[in-house]
């Protein structure tokens, strides 16, 4: 059980990354897959690829399906 | 298994006969072998359910590879694109099978039927709470009430707070999930704004909660 010190940081972390312009979450799939090759690759798609990242750390939905294709990618089975 | 290219991949899957029967094979055999992978920390391969759950998320997603297949643009490889889909098909049925016996309500509300801020009550926190926090949280609590509208509040108490997937979240409360993250997204800029007027950025008031 998390305390509330702990929600309330994690919403003060939210709020403080907040831009005025994000990507949702249907933008973010259509790349998410070119993100993570990237990354596979050992590459740093956050130059090209900026805003996906930040809703990545935003969006717990997207950050684990992000998470589990990484997670494919890297096992190299394909 | 054929070793395809994504050419390879789209041409044999785009006319009906038998290339396409065996490449719609080998990609279910793909998708079958990422999944315990992809599920790895939310389901074993050893689990009883995991064969037919995988079974079924392999079906699913042949079936939306198919019916996207023109929107495929090639800019990663072909089996990375459907094991994205595989993945949102799999996460969506765990999710669902995870929450499905928690309402909204019960999660978000308290017995009067009010947004539930407890985790913002001074009260309950214990006496290590520094007096600066605990106006801290009061304050929050004022501008989350003044600030939202009562569908910013539930989505921010149920996603951010009690963390229910915002699809779940969506589900139920009819929308889609790209619209529940632009809700949650305006919620935190107005709160953004309104601490930035009243001269709190939300650096320092983190650090508050950082000490002690």
């Amino acid at each position: 059980m998390e305390s509330s010190k702990e929600i309330i940081k994690r919403m003060l972390t939210h709020i403080a990354q907040t831009q005025e312009k994000e990507l949702d979450c249907g933008e973010v799939y259509q790349v998410v897959d070119v993100f993570a090759e990237a990354i596979a690759r050992g590459e740093d798609p956050t130059e090209l690829l900026p805003m996906v990242k930040h809703h990545l750390e935003l969006c717990r939905d997207c950050g684990e399906e992000y998470e589990a294709l990484l997670r494919i990618l890297e096992a190299d089975i394909s | 298994m054929t070793d395809r290219n994504n050419k390879q991949w789209l041409s044999d899957l785009s006319e009906p006969g038998s290339e396409q029967e065996i490449a719609l094979g080998d990609l279910r055999a793909i998708i079958r072998s990422g999944l315990p992978f992809a599920l790895s920390k939310w389901i074993s391969p050893s689990d009883p359910h995991f064969d037919a759950l995988a079974e079924e998320v392999a079906q699913d997603t042949l079936l939306k590879v198919m019916d996207k297949l023109s929107t495929f643009e090639g800019r990663s490889k072909f089996t990375t694109w459907v094991y994205k889909i595989a993945v949102r098909v799999a996460l969506t049925e765990l999710r669902r099978m995870r929450w499905k016996d928690i309402s909204l309500e019960e999660l978000t509300e308290t017995e009067n039927g009010e947004t539930n801020l407890l985790f913002l009550a001074d009260t309950g926190v214990g006496p290590e709470m520094a007096t600066e926090q605990a106006d801290m949280m009061s304050h929050l609590r004022r501008i989350i009430l003044e600030e939202l509208t009562d569908k910013q509040r539930t989505a921010i108490v149920a996603a951010q707070i009690n963390g229910m997937p915002i699809e779940e979240v969506a589900r139920r409360m009819e929308m889609t999930r790209n619209a529940l993250y632009k809700l949650i997204h305006d919620a935190r800029l107005r709160l953004k704004k309104r601490m930035a007027e009243e001269g709190l950025s939300p650096e320092d008031v983190l650090q508050a909660f950082e000490m002690g």
